[in-house]
């Protein structure tokens, strides 16, 4: 089933601008991964990347930059790619997008999970944002309830397995929870499934998001 | 075209595309019902059209002449948006040369089926931009390959828009209002985040958002339904 709930539009022409953030791109680019409309919209983004790129005035290259790019081809060439692109679509063999999986190479169950309340864990992912801004997995037993709390900065979080239910909505699988700053929240786990989703969070100044002060014990926001 | 100065004049060499492949003829067949091109050299309408049919050509037989015909056009229009996003000039010289290095490595990759040329070597710059930026900061990892492109095959029809319509959306741009048109370039050209827009312009977040928004919108119309 395709995702019901999605990022707003700016952040698919952020992504495909390339002006996100590792950690929003990420959890961007898994949502488009399972979602075919969100995928049209980042294929439209790129393609307004490169009609800006075509319309752009040029600026001459330094001279001789074409020959030292022969000599360079020459010395590479045996790198050239034949054949058709890969298929880039589906999922790493974890079961995770792939633009998340290289993340836990190894399966998210090898990670240093650690406690954040009852029934509620969460990792950090090893990433350095230029922003400050964290990558993190959290988990749920069945009914756990993650708080309610004020947002400070921005947070995304995207359901990777089961699902959480806020506000009556429920977010599953694929579903991303574009959350502002200043809005009020609430999330209980599914209670059969639990949940696994993937989340960022921007630390700015006042950590006080739901999922930042959730996981506040490890990000040292 | 400063850059076509440094060419070897053996390079300048006007090809002739061989017609063989299925997906050659249906975009032809499309530029054609788009009307005004009938061959595939003539003049700014069917720039997208004569780019497919150089990649092709690097492709199919190493053709160098094809080659230094992109890098004539894309290596300075590459530099110019690594200059706008910050890159010194050294270093913008570097990831063009990176990206073009690229591009003839992969030219079998291309898939003029899911994006224009200037699409894809856009998509090729601003991903070799973000790993220089990553690797600055953490130079103990490996420069891999740039993280995939999220799409999947599209609809052929909907790809042969994508693929055909950089003319029309560089069109589309033109008539953006200002105070969209303004967003959207610091988005794509200036490397800003939508809260240093905010900032910069002295507007409100979800100011600049909802006009990124509708910019965004009034830019996937020129696909027609299929975005």
């Amino acid at each position: 089933m395709n995702p019901r709930h999605h990022p707003a539009s700016d952040w698919l022409l952020a992504l495909g601008a390339g002006t996100l953030d590792e950690a929003q791109a990420t959890v961007v680019a898994a949502h488009a991964e399972w979602c075919p409309a969100c995928r049209v919209k980042v294929d439209c983004a790129e393609a307004i990347g490169g009609a800006m790129l075509a319309s752009l005035p040029p600026t001459a290259m330094s001279v001789g930059a074409f020959d030292r790019f022969l000599q360079c081809m020459a010395a590479t060439d045996n790198l050239r790619e034949q054949g058709s692109a890969p298929s880039l679509n589906g999922f790493a063999h974890s079961g995770l997008p792939l633009s998340l999986a290289k993340f836990v190479p190894q399966g998210i169950d090898v990670l240093p999970w650690k406690h954040l309340a009852p029934g509620v864990r969460g990792v950090r992912l090893p990433i350095h944002s230029r922003r400050g801004i964290q990558l993190c997995l959290f988990e749920a037993d069945p009914g756990a309830v993650f708080g309610s709390h004020t947002h400070g900065g921005s947070e995304m979080s995207l359901v990777l397995r089961g699902a959480y239910h806020v506000n009556g909505l429920r977010f599953g699988p694929g579903d991303s929870e574009d959350s502002e700053p200043g809005s009020r929240h609430m999330a209980v786990a599914d209670p059969e499934e639990g949940c696994l989703c993937v989340a960022f969070i921007e630390g700015v100044n006042r950590p006080d998001g739901f999922l930042a002060r959730l996981l506040q014990p490890f990000t040292g926001l | 075209m400063q850059a076509g100065l440094a060419y070897p004049n053996s390079f300048i060499v006007i090809g002739v595309m061989p017609m063989h492949a299925r997906w050659w003829g249906r975009l032809m067949q499309d530029a054609g019902q788009r009307g005004g091109v009938s061959e595939l050299r003539s003049p700014t309408d069917s720039i997208g059209a004569h780019h497919v049919a150089l990649i092709r050509r690097v492709a199919d037989s190493s053709d160098r002449s094809a080659f230094a015909d992109l890098y004539t056009y894309y290596a300075p229009r590459l530099k110019t948006y690594l200059r706008r996003l910050g890159s010194s000039e050294a270093a913008a010289e570097e990831l063009v040369q990176e990206v073009m290095l690229q591009v003839w490595r992969k030219a079998a990759l291309f898939d003029p089926t899911r994006a224009a040329v200037t699409t894809w070597i856009f998509t090729i710059a601003r991903n070799k931009r973000i790993d220089a930026l990553r690797r600055e900061r953490r130079p103990e990892i490996e420069a891999g390959d740039p993280p995939p492109a999220v799409y999947d095959a599209p609809l052929a029809e909907r790809a042969l828009e994508l693929a055909y319509d950089s003319e029309r959306l560089q069109d589309a741009l033109k008539t953006l209002p200002e105070s969209q048109a303004t967003v959207i370039s610091m988005s794509f050209l200036e490397d800003k985040t939508h809260s240093m827009i905010a900032d910069e312009l002295d507007i409100p977040l979800g100011t600049v958002k909802s006009r990124l928004r509708l910019a965004f919108r009034r830019l996937r119309h020129v696909f027609g339904d299929f975005a």
